[in-house]
């Protein structure tokens, strides 16, 4: 099922498989591993606008809203 | 002479390395972007001198932020470059190395944090990455010092990488090398990941976030206090008045060199903070009412830095920091700020653009005291009770909040959001822990002392002079009539320029009443920065931005303290 992170529930894991989003966009998310094929998980999500919270290569990154909704992912079914 | 760079993503390890590597001691701290501006020291390899250079982290070759724009135009310069590579996290760090291999300059791989990767379940083989990048690695942890002779005994056999990653993604490219040089092995929840995640969690970081601060708090004023008063006071009082009324004796009181080394006597007795010579208040204030203070809030300043909590404060406080026009990062500089200004100001180097610069720096140097201003309006409002305090803070923290809200409105643009690796938590390394509060307190000394001095001679020359009276009586309208305070209060705001620690002390002699006192370090605080933040914000504001933030600084002090003497 493809969802925005900002949609995903904490907790859950996926492969990135778009950014929707300029060039700038995509080299400044590429730079740090969130590309398109790499595995992520949410770690939590934040009230009152605050960031989304992933981790893609065994790094924690804080991702702003506009950019969270701009990076769909595959989610794995729970089980 | 030949120049290595030392290249890296933020927060990897490159201050340490570099510390290790020249002997030169920069501030190394746990999160991205603590460096902000590229750092010069010497080594000897083989009998040569060369230049080493820290250089802020970047992730790409393509900058992001002021801090990062530094780093790449240094990238030219370079002879040989050391990239420095978080060995935990060699997937992502990756991206980095092969673009610095495309540069085809020397190179030589610093594996660094090696000590950590057994209990995180990794393993590297690094004879194979050498021979698939064909550059060397060396695996080193920069915090203790191990590997750091080998790594300075190779640095002579940086190679041009033969490495061709070909065209294919980079992404792809990068993990076909590590299936071929790291395992991983499944491991649980480390009490440092649970604890991590905790305090970046909305629901559970919250609390933390107060809990920490106000653990935070209490420490600092257990701390500032005890050293004021079971040490610093009793040493004065007991041994150096002693001594001091002696050479006061001996020079004369009312001789020119009575006046400025001892100062005025106050009915007939030395005050140290009255007085105002270079041996009393000169030393007495910046050593024993403002050290003490310095030295606990670095302590702790640099716990929450080594530890990984800043950034995951900022996070906390993104979504309310947008409302001031800034993300969560921003906190840095204001937190760094409580501490000195100076570096604080250097700090808004971490954010992207010139708008949230701009917000951040105003913000900073108009509602932020440095530690120095605090520890002084702690010694003389304290006695007025913790009202007093609360009432100077919070209108502080009201100016704070009112003026980002406020420009966040008139200025045009939109600030970027959040995008922030975030640093794992990590015990503090007491040694490293205890060099870097050695470092700030020496640099605060040798600030703080001379700048103090100077003031407290300036005063008793613009006095002899007449020039206080004269600039009393010109804003007199202003001081007296919006104000509420004495002509006398001139004075202050004339030193304020050079130390408000010096300043908040010239009002003691003046009787204030609390309300007084409360207006008056209020607008201290507020009305300019010290000459030294002052100089720095030129310098990354540039001219124009400059006489604007001083615009907003000297029209809110005229009209925040003019409404805090109509209704206080």
């Amino acid at each position: 099922m493809k969802k925005n992170l900002m949609d995903m529930e904490d907790s859950q894991k996926g492969v990135i498989i778009s950014l929707e989003g300029g060039n700038f966009f995509r080299n400044k998310l590429s730079s740090m591993g969130i590309s398109e094929g790499a595995k992520i998980k949410k770690i939590t999500g934040h009230f009152i606008g605050g960031p989304v919270i992933i981790k893609v290569k065994n790094t924690e990154i804080a991702v702003g809203r506009g950019m969270a909704e701009k990076i769909i992912v595959e989610v794995k079914e729970k089980g | 002479m030949r120049k290595i760079l030392l290249m890296g993503n933020p927060n990897v390890g490159k201050s340490a390395v570099f510390s290790r590597l020249t002997g030169v001691n920069v501030i190394a701290s746990n999160y991205p972007g603590t460096t902000v501006e590229f750092t010069k020291g010497y080594m000897f390899i083989e009998g040569e001198k060369v230049e080493v250079i820290d250089v802020p982290g970047v992730y790409g070759i393509k900058a992001a932020s002021r801090a990062e724009e530094v780093a790449l135009n240094m990238l030219e310069e370079g002879d040989i470059i050391l990239n420095i590579v978080d060995s935990t996290k060699l997937e992502r760090n990756l991206n980095l190395t092969l673009s610095l291999i495309k540069t085809g300059k020397p190179m030589l791989i610093v594996l660094n944090m090696w000590d950590e990767i057994k209990h995180r379940g990794i393993k590297i083989d690094r004879d194979a990455f050498e021979k698939i990048l064909g550059v060397p690695a060396v695996s080193v942890c920069a915090l203790t010092g191990e590997g750091i002779n080998v790594l300075h005994g190779r640095v002579n056999e940086s190679a041009v990488s033969s490495f061709d990653g070909g065209k294919e993604d980079r992404w792809k490219e990068i993990g076909k090398i590590i299936e071929k040089v790291q395992t991983l092995s499944h491991r649980h929840h480390t009490l440092m990941e649970t604890l991590g995640d905790a305090s970046v969690n909305p629901y559970t970081g919250f609390p933390i976030a107060l809990l920490t601060g106000f653990v935070s708090f209490k420490i600092i004023r257990f701390i500032g206090e005890g050293l004021i008063g079971n040490f610093f006071e009793p040493l004065f009082e007991k041994l150096w008045l002693p001594l001091i009324m002696k050479l006061s004796a001996l020079i004369g009181v009312e001789t020119l060199a009575g006046k400025i080394i001892v100062g005025k006597l106050i009915d007939g007795e030395v005050d140290f903070v009255q007085s105002m010579g270079l041996l009393t208040t000169g030393l007495f204030v910046p050593i024993a009412m403002v050290l003490p203070y310095v030295f606990a809030f670095y302590l702790i300043l640099s716990f929450l830095e080594d530890s990984g909590y800043l950034p995951r404060l900022g996070i906390l406080l993104d979504g309310f920091m947008h409302k001031i026009g800034l993300h969560g990062l921003a906190i840095i500089p204001m937190i760094l700020g409580l501490g000195c200004n100076v570096p604080a100001a250097l700090s808004t180097r971490i954010l992207e653009t010139r708008r949230e610069r701009f917000i951040a720096a105003t913000l900073m140097a108009i509602a932020v005291p440095c530690m120095a201003q605090i520890a002084m309006i702690v010694g003389l409002a304290g006695k007025f009770g913790a009202g007093a305090l609360a009432l100077i803070f919070g209108t502080l923290f009201a100016v704070w909040l009112i003026l980002g809200v406020l420009q966040n409105l008139l200025i045009k643009g939109d600030s970027p959001e959040i995008f922030v690796e975030i640093p794992p938590y990590r015990l503090p390394y007491f040694n490293a822990l205890l060099k870097k509060v050695l470092m700030r307190i020496r640099w605060f000394l040798s600030e703080a002392l001379p700048f103090v001095m100077a003031g407290v001679l300036v005063v008793n020359f613009l006095y002899a002079l007449g020039i206080i009276s004269f600039i009393g009586k010109i804003f007199r309208p202003v001081i007296t009539g919006v104000m509420g305070l004495p002509e006398e209060a001139a004075a202050a705001l004339v030193i304020g320029f050079l130390r408000k620690d010096v300043a908040v002390g010239m009002l003691a002699p003046l009787g204030l009443s609390m309300k007084q006192l409360v207006i008056a370090s209020v607008a201290l605080t507020m009305y300019f920065p010290c000459v030294a933040t002052f100089a720095v914000l030129i310098k990354e504001l540039g001219w124009k931005d400059m006489l604007l933030s001083t615009a907003v600084m000297i029209v809110s002090t005229v009209f925040v303290s003019g409404l805090l003497n109509i209704i206080l």
